[in-house]
């Protein structure tokens, strides 16, 4: 039977480490609800985006822009968004799991390499065969929109170039508080939406069709690069919430157990001293 | 065309932050490139990018406005759609953050 002191320090750490869970949770809540702010509050403009891409590309497609050309998949750039953090359930691992299938996969007819955002993806992809172009650890949570701005000319410019053939980006996104989606997606080339509105006449430009196309595709690239970054956050957010009110949760099962043990441990001593004084007491009585 | 031209368009401005303008107007005034361009409904099919500028739009005798850094422009008969990367609200905001 372990002894009352023991018990009571493990309840004591299980407390402790409960406090740290809880402060935890409630800073990530914090946390999501500003990254969910800022996700909805842009909901409009992603839905526009893409429908006024398509139509862009649709009636200007004649022009043609090296982003739009497809070619056979030789060389492949992945890009991977994780978190710098661990303690957020499965978030990473299910991800990291599915990117290195996804790659492994696109591996076999083609070359590729990565771009890794996130500490836990750049230490995952340390031990994979796939060559590495550019990593962002540490400061990852930081990155700033002129700093995925400069990543996605990066990824424009091989493309451009003919260095590489497609780009491909997994991340998380953000659908429920439940659960993230884990989404693989082609950047490039751009492939737009068909354009459901049958419209027949032609439009006015200004500038031209030609000129127009030319800075709104590298514009919705960027645009999409840093929406990838702020899914990828909000749900890295929420998915900490929930694994560290699971974690709370937990503790105070736990707490519970042990209490309950040494109550019984506590109430068995004290039944022990009395018959102990009892039987002193029958003992004396006796003589 | 002139028996069903739309008196109203449909105005929405959004940013990647924020939807700014969502409002059935009489008139907008858009800074093209090239200068301000007037839109009445029924224009026609046009798309154009914005330069720095105030979009000005009349709604019910009211006239209000927002500015913008620039973007890109959608005009249809009865629907204008103003997708902008900044706009000075913003800006100002986070000045005051």
């Amino acid at each position: 039977m372990p002894a009352l002191i023991d018990l009571r320090r493990r309840i004591k750490s299980v407390r402790n480490t409960q406090q740290i869970t809880k402060a935890m949770k409630t800073v990530a809540m914090a946390k999501f609800k500003k990254a969910q702010r800022i996700i909805l509050e842009s909901r409009p403009y992603w839905h526009g985006s893409p429908d006024l891409m398509a139509k862009v590309v649709h009636w200007a497609e004649k022009k043609g822009h090296p982003l739009l050309v497809k070619r056979d998949e030789k060389r492949v750039e992945g890009v991977v968004i994780t978190s710098d953090k661990g303690l957020a359930g499965a978030f990473n691992s299910n991800l990291l799991a599915k990117a290195l299938a996804f790659f492994e996969d696109k591996a076999r007819d083609a070359s590729v390499n990565l771009v890794l955002i996130g500490k836990k993806a750049v230490n995952f992809f340390k031990k994979s065969p796939f060559l590495v172009d550019r990593s962002y650890s540490e400061q990852a949570q930081e990155l700033s929109q002129s700093g995925l701005k400069d990543l996605a000319q990066f990824l424009m410019r091989l493309y451009i170039y003919s260095q590489i053939d497609a780009v491909y980006v997994v991340c998380n996104e953000f659908k429920s508080i439940l659960s993230p989606r884990i989404t693989i997606t082609r950047l490039l080339p751009l492939s737009p939406p068909e354009s459901q509105e049958g419209e027949d006449i032609p439009p006015d430009w200004e500038p031209g069709a030609g000129a127009l196309l030319e800075s709104l595709l590298p514009l919705y690239v960027e645009n999409q690069i840093q929406r990838f970054f702020s899914e990828s956050e909000a749900a890295e957010h929420a998915a900490r919430m929930m694994a560290m009110d699971n974690a709370t949760n937990n503790a105070e099962e736990l707490i519970g157990d042990l209490t309950l043990v040494m109550n019984k441990i506590r109430q068995a001593s004290i039944t022990k001293e009395l018959l102990e004084i009892m039987t002193a007491v029958e003992a004396l009585a006796e003589k | 065309m002139t028996d069903n031209l739309p008196s109203s368009i449909r105005l929405r401005v959004v940013s990647p932050r924020k939807l700014l303008v969502d409002e059935e107007v009489q008139e907008v005034s858009l800074p093209s490139l090239e200068g301000y361009v007037g839109i009445l409904p029924g224009h026609r099919f046009l798309f154009l990018a914005l330069g720095k500028g105030k979009i000005t739009y009349r709604m019910a005798g009211r006239e209000e406005g927002v500015s913008v850094q620039g973007g890109y422009a959608e005009v249809l008969p009865d629907k204008v759609l103003v997708l902008t990367e900044s706009t000075e609200d913003e800006t100002q905001q986070s000045a005051e953050g």
